[in-house]
């Protein structure tokens, strides 16, 4: 559980995660965009490191899931129209 | 931290470096090379030896330029134009000329001009020096965005390492200062020379895995995030980042000299020209981007706009007047690689980088000791031969292969296209012959100085090498201007005595027969 996390489930978290952020915080100014192109990889690691820090192994795959679940749910949400 | 969590943590930190350890550390080493990748281009295509001094330096760009243009068939359309000035790394006009034609589809003509005739150089195809920079960061795959997607992975799972290490260091301030490599067991010996070139060596450990990551992953995750938002659009996407490029107008006018319009930015700012980007060519809606030599800065992308029909500026971008977002982004390539302070800063970076690699070095054989000598599940004999034998026959085979591909592009004359071809599989058979040796040597001790050895003479030969092909000595060398061509000569002698030494002074006794 903890290895599928930190391999795969880390890697789709931050995707959809940077996608939520952008979808929320907008492209202008730019400097928002570059700041979350800085924070991806801090959000990766986070992501990886956290699936190992957790003392119960079935936490890290639940907790991913959701915010995969719950960024999915905000980019669906506010068309392009929006952004 | 409770007993169990630090236990998970160390074994995260044992098993993340036992798999990637070997790929990290072929990413520190080369990454090292690769630092001097400018320097060791003229050293390795002599062809572009040219005499750099204050006075040619001033060169008149316009000839090159317009015979450069001239070589691009008539009914072809010139899409882009890269001029990259002459510096003391690279002492000669290079020129970029990107064009479309029905005959020959997209096609881009690289050539090199010498600075004081303007005439052309010959052509030489990509080098070695090319190799270690490409090798460095995309392990030379096919897709390159996938390469450089995978170097910056490896950059996080450092970033990881470091972390978990430094969670299961307790004794980070006294390790500061212990460093037994004499009289103590092989175990204690890497054990502290692990923990002392991890702990001093931290804040670039970090820097440099960090930027790393980012310049590996961000090129192809933010596009991913972008299109996942505008569910596939490439140009909304490139639309919302405001970089859509401007369009040319189908209307033919001519271009303001491309020579008058790097005079007015350089006496408009003060700042030295270093490379020139033409958009558009021959029509009403061409520009020039000319970047500037920004010596102690983080920064690359200080440019002027310049409206390549009138001569007028449009805009500047300099780091004073950017946003601190974009200058922190900006500073990414720079502080990776330490080429915003001197040469004597890329060898600090250098010495660094091969505290980096002898971290992971150091750490992988500090598993392998603990793991033969532990008492519940000890490695067999054939799998602790199979493992040291891989971890010595890549680490120390990438020193021969990098050392042995620069005698073979130089001995060899390869095919001018498919130089790096030639030289990529040079590499690897140099480097699969190096494992294959160590992999099936029974004494270890010896492979380790062979190997070791073998790459000092090789360092220890490049000026021989380099003054038999040239009849070019180092004085010659120094006198005629070719500063980083002599400077690869001694630093080559300099480095391989250093590794002889080494050599000479490896430890007698075997750890074999120490166990």
């Amino acid at each position: 559980m903890r290895l599928f996390s930190f391999l795969l489930l880390s890697l789709v978290m931050m995707i959809f995660l940077a996608s939520a952020i952008l979808v929320l915080i907008g492209f202008t100014p730019l400097s928002n965009v570059y700041w979350l192109a800085l924070s991806t990889p801090i959000l990766w690691l986070g992501a990886m490191f956290y699936s190992y820090w957790d003392d119960k192994a079935w936490r890290p795959p639940v907790v991913l899931s959701v915010i995969i679940l719950v960024s999915i749910i905000i980019i669906i949400m506010n068309p392009i129209s929006q952004v | 931290m409770n007993t169990t969590k630090l236990k998970r943590i160390y074994a995260l930190h044992s098993w993340l470096a036992l798999i990637s350890g070997l790929f990290i550390f072929t990413v520190c080493l080369t990454g090292t090379i690769a630092l001097f990748g400018k320097e060791i281009k003229t050293w390795v295509t002599p062809e572009l030896r040219q005499a750099y001094t204050q006075t040619n330096a001033k060169v008149n760009i316009q000839d090159p330029f317009e015979k450069a243009i001239q070589v691009v068939p008539s009914s072809a359309t010139i899409t882009n134009v890269g001029i990259l000035l002459p510096s003391e790394k690279k002492p000669y006009i290079e020129t970029f000329i990107s064009y479309s034609s029905k005959q020959e589809g997209q096609e881009t003509l690289r050539q090199q001009w010498q600075i004081n005739t303007g005439k052309l150089l010959p052509k030489t195809g990509e080098d070695t020096a090319q190799w270690f920079i490409n090798f460095h960061r995309f392990f030379m795959i096919p897709n390159t965005q996938a390469g450089l997607a995978l170097v910056g992975f490896f950059g996080i799972l450092m970033l990881i390492l470091i972390i978990t290490g430094l969670l299961m260091h307790r004794n980070i301030v006294s390790d500061l200062f212990k460093w037994h490599l004499v009289k103590k067991s092989l175990r204690t010996r890497f054990r502290t020379t692990h923990n002392l070139l991890a702990v001093w060596g931290i804040p670039f450990h970090i820097m440099i895995a960090f930027t790393g990551a980012f310049l590996g992953i961000v090129s192809i995750l933010t596009p991913i995030s972008g299109l996942i938002i505008f569910e596939g659009d490439k140009t909304a996407l490139v639309k919302a980042l405001g970089q859509e490029p401007v369009k040319p107008s189908g209307i033919y006018a001519p271009m303001y000299p491309l020579e008058l319009a790097k005079q007015k930015v350089e006496e408009a700012t003060n700042k030295k020209v270093r490379m020139i980007l033409i958009s558009n060519w021959e029509d009403t809606h061409a520009h020039y981007e000319l970047f500037f030599v920004t010596p102690s800065t983080l920064s690359t992308s200080s440019h002027a706009r310049i409206n390549a029909t009138s001569g007028e500026i449009i805009d500047m971008v300099v780091q004073e007047n950017t946003a601190t977002s974009f200058n922190v982004i900006n500073s990414m390539a720079p502080l990776h690689y330490g080429n915003y302070g001197g040469v004597w800063l890329k060898f600090l970076y250098a010495f660094l980088g091969i505290v980096s690699s002898m971290l992971v070095a150091t750490g992988l054989a500090l598993w392998l000791e603990k793991r033969r000598n532990n008492s519940k599940r000890p490695l067999s004999s054939l799998n602790f031969r199979l493992l040291e034998g891989t971890f010595i026959g890549v680490t120390l085979g990438l020193l021969v292969a990098s050392i042995g591909v620069l005698y073979v592009d130089r001995l060899w004359e390869f095919p001018v296209e498919e130089r790096l071809y030639y030289i990529g599989l040079s590499y690897f058979i140099l480097w699969g012959l190096s494992l294959l040796y160590a992999l099936i040597s029974i004494n270890r001790r010896q492979v380790n100085k062979h190997l070791l050895g073998l790459s000092g003479l090789g360092f220890l030969g490049l000026g021989l090498l380099d003054w038999s092909l040239t009849r070019d000595s180092i004085l010659t060398l120094l006198s005629q201007n070719y500063f980083y061509a002599a400077g690869v000569n001694i630093f080559g002698f300099l480095f391989g005595l250093i590794l002889l030494l080494i050599v000479f002074r490896f430890p007698k006794r075997s750890h074999l027969k120490e166990a």
